[in-house]
């Protein structure tokens, strides 16, 4: 048995130059506002970028990108919606609130849809914004991508979630996946760690240290987030100037 | 037209799964679920194939019925009932403009019917799709 779906898959990544995983341990660390964040400041920046949200079960991608017109279709399969600047795909677009019960089988069926029906087209960066844990969707994404593929992990900087990410770390670096560093978000509400010590801990490079900023719980989408929190934006910046330099 | 670069990856996937044998049948398993035009699909497969190494060999089209079950109740329905159940829960937003008509978007990612289906009989979220999914090269029949 032969499945077509992985040929088509091949030929749409082609002309996708890098993408980069952005995960979690536990949930609730905001991985999903810093993946868009940095998908926003990176086509900000002129790069080509699209934000694919996977996270399926918590699918908040139709929230922080906006689309207000019909999504397309052409010979290829789906033609990625554009919003503020950023190619994006998420389930949300199509199943609105509807919640998306998933058994094992029908997730790993899903991502071969998703992944064989989208033109990507040209793009320097496919952020992926992951599910938290070490679900079908890190294997899959890392088996069938693996030389395009780096990770990005998103922790906040509590007991729990730094023993989490430790043991995902060990995970990527036995797959020998390329391990870009961590974001610890969050930073003013949990315990006050030095730059330095976190680095020792994690054996990683961190990417960032990102607070909580509470007025973003007043807008909606990410670029109304970041433009109407400068702080915020800051932060991420140097996170998004992080990761470029892991490219150079 | 999506039916076209599907044509084209199974063309690609039977030449690379041979060496050097002459390619006679090719049988290809679609579920209806797909949602695809299969008269199109033989179409492309007839057009894409007629300047490669395939261009004598017989595609043979199997279409398997959808049946989606209910864990809860046990009920089972087909596609026209999935159809539907789905177009009550889809506003007209959600589907996908293709050539001036409005396609469903399990018509790219059939997959997405999990979370568009309510079971008729109890209305159980707990669904599970028993056949109708399939997409696959199911035989490659080269010449002795």
């Amino acid at each position: 048995m032969i499945d077509p779906r992985l040929k088509l898959i091949d030929k749409k990544l082609e002309k996708v130059e890098s993408i980069i995983l952005f995960g979690s341990g536990k949930g609730g660390v905001g991985k999903s506002i810093i993946s868009s964040a940095i998908s926003y400041i990176l086509s900000s920046r002129g790069e080509s970028v699209a934000y694919i949200d996977l996270d399926f079960y918590g699918s908040a991608g139709s929230n922080l990108f906006t689309i207000n017109s019909q999504i397309r279709g052409c010979r290829g399969g789906i033609e990625l919606p554009v919003s503020d600047g950023v190619k994006v795909i998420s389930t949300g677009y199509f199943l609105s609130d509807n919640p998306f019960p998933l058994m094992g089988k029908d997730k790993l069926d899903l991502l071969l849809d998703l992944f064989s029906a989208i033109d990507f087209g040209s793009l320097d960066f496919m952020i992926i914004d992951l599910p938290p844990g070490m679900g079908d969707e890190i294997t899959f994404t890392q088996r069938m991508f693996k030389d395009k593929v780096s990770v990005a992990l998103v922790t906040v900087s509590s007991e729990m979630s730094l023993t989490v990410v430790e043991r995902l770390i060990k995970y990527i670096s036995a797959e020998r996946i390329n391990l870009l560093g961590v974001i610890v978000n969050m930073v003013n509400l949990f315990r006050n760690y030095r730059l330095e010590e976190l680095k020792d801990r994690l054996q990683t490079r961190i990417l960032g240290m990102v607070s909580y900023h509470p007025e973003i719980e007043l807008f909606r989408t990410i670029k109304e987030k970041l433009e109407n929190t400068p702080s915020f934006k800051n932060e991420l910046e140097e996170v998004v100037e992080n990761i470029l330099e892991c490219f150079r | 037209m999506h039916e076209w670069s599907i044509a084209e990856s199974i063309i690609e996937a039977v030449i690379q799964s041979v060496k050097y044998q002459k390619i006679l049948e090719v049988e290809i398993k679609i579920g209806e679920l797909r949602d695809l035009d299969i008269e199109i699909l033989r179409e492309s497969l007839k057009i894409l194939s007629s300047e490669t190494i395939l261009r004598d060999t017989k595609f043979d089209i199997i279409v398997s019925k959808a049946v989606f079950k209910c864990f809860d109740c046990g009920e089972e329905w087909g596609m026209r009932e999935a159809l539907k159940i789905m177009e009550n829960m889809l506003t007209v937003d959600k589907y996908v403009l293709e050539e001036n008509e409005l396609e469903p978007p399990i018509h790219f990612i059939p997959s997405l019917v999990i979370g568009l289906q309510r079971c008729p009989k109890c209305g159980g979220m707990d669904i599970n799709i028993e056949s109708g999914r399939e997409l696959e090269i199911s035989k490659v029949k080269v010449e002795e």
